[in-house]
């Protein structure tokens, strides 16, 4: 019984991990589509590049955060969350 | 070697000074609630150390992208940066989860160094527009 209380709790965190990581998928795209109207706005206004390209950088880096955050979420509940899960369980029986 | 570009290097030394700051007050803390040991320091040059990396590459990215004249190139390339660079945060974190010689907090707190330097990013912008301002008018008076 125990091993399979342990074994649902690993099971979801894995699968608690993988739902995370969707969140990842969000900031490429966005980045993207920041990135396509900045070459727009280079190609239309070339002397601004130096400008737009440090705006970009800043604005990618902003929207990077949530990728981070799910990839933080997703290192807790794989290496962090299964064991504080399991010690509860075991002191509990 | 190729040079590198003059808006990378401002920007990633912005981050690199920013994250330096941040570690000495985060090792500061650990120091004070009595928690500091020195994994917390091998944690927090790891974390660190991938956080102004992967800043360093998103930058390259941008620039790779924004030299691009088709808009859809652009976008696959900056795609392609991202999910490579995850991957590489993925491993750094991991590995600062999986090595006892590290503590896994200060791995992951210090990933999060260069969004809290971009937060001060609107006031270190006034204070030089001010200084420019400055300067410009002394100018003008002369």
């Amino acid at each position: 019984m125990l091993e399979l209380a342990i074994g649902i709790i690993l099971g979801c965190c894995a699968l608690g991990a993988g739902i995370a990581m969707i969140a990842g998928i969000g900031p490429g795209i966005g980045e993207g589509n920041a990135v396509a109207k900045a070459c727009e706005a280079i190609g239309r206004q070339p002397e601004s590049k130096s400008a737009v390209t440090s705006t970009m950088i800043m604005g990618c880096a902003i929207a990077e955060t949530t990728g981070l955050y799910a990839l933080v979420i997703a290192i807790l509940l794989i290496f962090v969350a299964p064991g504080i899960m399991v010690d509860v369980l075991v002191s509990a029986i | 070697m190729k040079k590198m570009n003059s808006v990378v290097k401002k920007e990633t030394l912005y981050i690199a000074l920013w994250t330096l700051i941040l570690s000495v007050i985060m090792q500061c803390v650990f120091l004070i609630i009595g928690k500091w040991d020195w994994r917390v320091m091998t944690g927090n040059l790891l974390g660190a150390g991938a956080a102004v990396l992967n800043f360093y590459l998103m930058c390259l990215g941008v620039l790779a992208a924004v030299k691009k004249e088709d808009e859809k190139d652009a976008k696959s390339i900056i795609r392609m940066s991202q999910s490579l660079r995850t991957f590489m945060l993925l491993a750094f974190a991991a590995a600062g989860a999986v090595f006892t010689c590290f503590n896994t907090w200060t791995v992951l707190i210090s990933l999060f160094f260069p969004r809290i330097a971009i937060l001060f990013r609107p006031q270190f912008d006034k204070k030089q527009d001010k200084k420019h301002e400055n300067e410009a008018g002394e100018n003008a008076d002369e």
